[in-house]
C-alpha cells in the first residue's frame, strides 16, 4: 500500500474511531424480556450466545458498517479465489482462437465478441465440494424448518440461515470455480 | 422405444419446447444479446449490487410483516405472550408489532431481518456512493446516474425514518417527533408538510397511516424506479472499468472490422483492444458468469443479514414501552445515518433563529440546522459532477490519489459528517468523559470546520507533493535514458 494511502486512512481512522467509540455508549444493559409460557410454546429469545436485549441507533450504525466492511472482505475473497481458480491449473492457459465463435450465441454480436475463453476443469474436486455444500444446504434448511414447527428460537434460526445462505454461496462458488467455462467479452460501448 | 423413453425424451425436450412457446409469443430471441452485457470484473464494483439485493430483502420481509402489522394509534387490550403489558390498554400498532415479534414463529428473525437489511441497504449505498466518488465514476456522462444515486440514498434513508415510527413505541415515537418538529419548522409550507406527511399535530391518529402508507407504498414505488432507471443507465452507457494492465486480444467481433486485425494461423482473425481503448469495456458476460458472480453476492448478503438478525436485537419495542405522550425516554437519537443532522441541530446556536423583515417569516435553528443544511449537503453532492466536470467522456475509473482536490474535498466531507455525528451523540460523549454537554459543544462547533478543512488541506499537500515526486522520478529516468543514447 503507497505511503500516501496509508497517510489518508489515518486521517479518516483518527475520526472514525472516537465516533464509533462514542456510538457504542448506547444502552445500557438491561433485563431480558419476560415471556409468558401459557400463552406461546415458542421461545425466540432462547440463547446460543448471550447477546444485547436493546440496541441504540448509534450502536447500530457502528454494527452495521463493521459488517459491511466484513462482507465487502469476504466478498473480495470469494471474488478472487473465483477469478483465480477459473484460471488455475489448465494446460490450455490461452484463449482459444479457432476462427469460429466459442461459447453462448449472445457472447458474439456486431458490437460484442470473446477476448478470453478457457473451458471449465471439471475437476474431481468440484464434483466433491458441489455434493458436500449441497448436503450442507439441506441439512441448514431442514434445521431451519425444524425450528419454524418447534421452538422458534431466533439465534437458531439466525444460525440454520446463515449455514444455509453460506451453503448456497460456496456451491455457486464452486460451481463457478469448476464446473463454468470463463468468458471474458468485449464490448463496443457507443451502441 | 418404451413410453418410459418417450417420457423421458418427451421432458428433456420440455424446456425447449416452453422457450419456443415463450418466444413465440414475445420474441425472446432478440432480448438475448442483453444476455452478453460485459461487466468488469472489479471488487468494489459488487457494493451496488449488495444495495440492490437488500432492497429485494427490503420488500420481501415488508411484505411478511405487513400481513400482520396494524397501522392504527387506537387503543386495545393487549393479550400477547409479553408478560409486563399483559392486560394493558396499548396502541394497536404496538400490539401488533409484539404480535409478529413474540408470538409469530419467523416474526422476530424477519422483523430484524428488516431491520437490518434497512440499516445495510443505506449504509451500502453510502459505501458504494464513496467509491465512485472517490474512483471518479461520476464524471461525464455519468452525471445523470449519480443524481439519480443521489436521491436513491435519500429515499432510502426516508423509507428508513417513516419504517422507525410505524411500532409506535415510545422511543421511536419521540425520535419521529423530531422529524415532525423539522418538517413544521419549514417556511410558509411546514404547516401543509406535517399534514401532508404526519397526517396534522403529532402524533395524531392519522400519523402511523399516512406514515405507513408513504413507507409501503409511495417509497418504495419511488425506489423501484429510480433503481429501474439506474439500471437502464448503467445498461446504456455501460459499467466503468479499472484501467488495464496490457492490451486486450481475442477474436473479431462478427461482421464488425477487428481493431487491429491479424489473421491466425487457423484462419480466423484477431483483434487487439489497447489497454488505453476506453470505448470498448471489457468484462464478463452477464449470462452464465456475472449471474454467478450476482448470486455469491446475494447468498453472503443474506447470510450477513441473517447472522445479524439471529443475535442482535433492533429498535426492541418491548424495552421501550408503548408512546407515552407524558413521558420522555431517557435517550433520544434518530437512526444512525440522521446522527449528523441531529448534530448540526445541537451545534447550532439559537440566535440563529430570526425573523425576515417587512415579510415576517420567520426562520427557525430547526429549520436552518435540520432543514436548510442537510439539503444543502445532499443539493452539493448531487450537483458534484457538474462541479468536477468534464467535457470528454470518461470510462477508466480514476486512482484516488491521482486526484489531490477531488480526494481532498472527500475526505473533508467525511470528517465533516462524522465529526457532525458525534455532536449528534454529544450526551453519550459528555458521559463517556464526564463532563456536560455545555463543555463539549463549543469543542464540536470549531471541530466541525478546523478538523475536516484541516484535512482536506493536508490530504491535498500528501497528494500535491507525491504527484511533484513523481513527475521528477519520471523527469529524471528520461533524462537518464537520453542521456545514455
Amino acid at each position: 500500500m503507497r505511503r500516501e494511502t496509508v497517510a489518508i486512512l489515518l486521517l479518516v481512522v483518527a475520526v472514525l474511531l472516537p465516533m464509533w467509540y462514542v456510538a457504542l455508549h448506547g444502552e445500557p444493559p438491561s433485563e431480558q424480556v419476560e415471556i409468558d409460557q401459557s400463552v406461546t410454546e415458542m421461545r425466540p429469545l432462547q440463547e446460543i450466545v448471550d447477546t444485547p436485549e436493546k440496541l441504540a441507533p448509534s450502536q447500530v450504525g457502528v454494527i452495521v458498517w463493521v459488517a459491511l466492511f466484513g462482507l465487502v472482505g469476504v466478498l473480495t475473497a470469494v471474488h478472487r479465489f473465483m477469478d483465480s481458480a477459473v484460471r488455475a491449473n489448465r494446460s490450455d492457459d490461452t484463449t482459444v482462437t479457432d476462427g469460429g465463435q466459442v461459447g453462448l450465441p449472445w457472447f458474439w454480436t456486431d458490437d460484442r465478441w470473446v477476448v478470453e475463453y478457457r473451458d471449465a476443469s471439471d475437476a474431481i474436486e468440484g464434483i466433491v465440494a458441489m455434493g458436500g455444500l449441497t448436503i450442507l444446504a439441506i441439512v441448514f434448511a431442514t434445521l431451519f424448518t425444524g425450528e419454524y414447527l418447534t421452538l422458534a428460537r431466533t439465534q437458531y434460526f439466525g444460525v440454520y440461515a446463515m449455514g444455509m445462505f453460506v451453503s448456497l454461496a460456496l456451491l455457486t462458488v464452486s460451481y463457478y470455480a469448476w464446473f463454468l467455462p470463463h468468458v471474458e467479452v468485449a464490448e463496443r460501448r457507443g451502441h | 422405444m418404451s413410453r418410459i423413453d418417450r417420457l423421458a425424451d418427451q421432458s428433456a425436450d420440455a424446456g425447449n419446447r416452453v422457450y419456443d412457446w415463450m418466444n413465440a409469443r414475445f420474441d425472446l430471441d432478440s432480448g438475448r444479446k442483453f444476455l452478453g452485457k460485459a461487466f468488469p470484473a472489479e471488487d468494489s464494483f459488487l457494493l451496488g449490487e449488495v444495495a440492490l439485493f437488500c432492497f429485494l430483502l427490503l420488500v420481501l420481509t415488508g411484505m411478511f410483516l405487513g400481513m400482520f402489522f396494524e397501522p392504527s394509534t387506537s387503543d386495545v387490550k393487549y393479550e400477547g405472550s409479553v408478560a409486563k403489558f399483559q392486560g394493558e390498554e396499548v396502541p394497536e400498532a404496538f400490539a401488533s408489532v409484539l404480535h409478529i415479534t413474540y408470538d409469530i414463529p419467523f416474526g422476530m428473525f424477519i422483523r430484524r431481518m428488516h431491520h437490518w437489511a434497512a440499516h445495510l441497504f443505506v449504509a451500502s449505498i453510502g459505501l458504494h456512493m464513496l467509491r465512485v466518488f472517490f474512483t471518479g465514476a461520476y464524471r461525464n456522462p455519468r452525471e445523470p446516474n449519480w443524481v439519480v444515486g443521489t436521491a436513491l440514498a435519500g429515499l432510502s434513508m426516508g423509507a428508513a425514518y417513516t419504517g422507525y415510527a410505524l411500532p409506535f413505541d415510545e422511543f421511536a415515537a419521540t425520535a419521529t417527533g423530531i422529524g415532525y418538529n423539522l418538517a413544521t419548522s419549514i417556511p410558509l409550507v411546514g404547516e401543509v408538510i406535517g399534514k401532508a406527511f404526519f397526517g396534522g399535530e403529532f402524533p395524531s391518529s392519522a400519523t402511523i397511516p399516512r406514515l405507513y402508507f408513504i413507507h409501503v407504498l409511495i417509497i418504495p414505488i419511488a425506489i423501484g424506479v429510480l433503481l429501474a432507471i439506474h439500471m437502464m443507465i448503467l445498461v446504456r452507457q455501460k459499467h466503468t472499468e479499472a484501467p488495464r494492465d496490457d492490451d486486450v486480444r481475442g477474436l473479431t467481433p462478427k461482421g464488425g472490422q477487428p481493431t487491429d486485425g491479424a489473421v491466425t494461423s487457423d484462419g480466423g482473425t484477431e483483434s487487439v483492444v489497447p489497454k488505453e481503448d476506453d470505448s470498448v469495456v471489457v468484462g464478463l458476460p452477464a449470462f452464465p458468469n456475472q449471474t454467478a458472480v450476482s448470486a455469491v453476492v446475494f447468498f453472503l448478503t443474506l447470510a450477513t443479514v441473517a447472522m445479524l438478525a439471529g443475535f442482535l436485537p433492533v429498535h426492541n419495542i418491548a424495552e421501550y414501552g408503548p408512546n407515552n405522550p407524558a413521558g420522555t425516554p431517557e435517550l433520544i437519537m434518530p437512526d444512525w445515518f440522521l446522527m449528523w443532522v441531529y448534530g448540526l441541530l445541537k451545534l447550532l446556536p439559537s440566535w440563529m433563529s430570526f425573523t425576515i423583515p417587512v415579510v415576517g417569516i420567520h426562520i427557525s435553528t430547526e429549520f436552518v440546522g435540520g432543514v436548510l443544511l442537510p439539503t444543502l449537503v445532499f443539493g452539493i453532492i448531487a450537483v458534484w459532477p457538474f462541479v468536477d466536470y468534464h467535457d470528454k467522456s470518461v470510462h477508466f475509473t480514476a486512482n484516488p490519489l491521482d486526484r489531490s482536490w477531488q480526494t481532498a474535498v472527500g475526505v473533508a466531507a467525511v470528517q465533516f459528517i462524522m465529526i457532525a455525528s458525534i455532536a449528534g451523540m454529544n450526551n453519550l460523549l459528555g458521559r463517556a468523559l464526564g463532563v456536560g454537554t455545555g463543555v463539549i459543544n463549543p469543542i464540536l462547533t470549531v471541530a466541525l470546520f478546523v478538523v475536516p478543512i484541516g484535512s482536506g488541506l493536508l490530504t491535498y499537500r500528501i497528494l500535491e507533493d507525491s504527484t511533484e515526486q513523481e513527475h521528477a522520478r519520471q523527469y529524471t529516468e528520461q533524462a537518464e535514458e537520453a542521456d545514455d543514447d
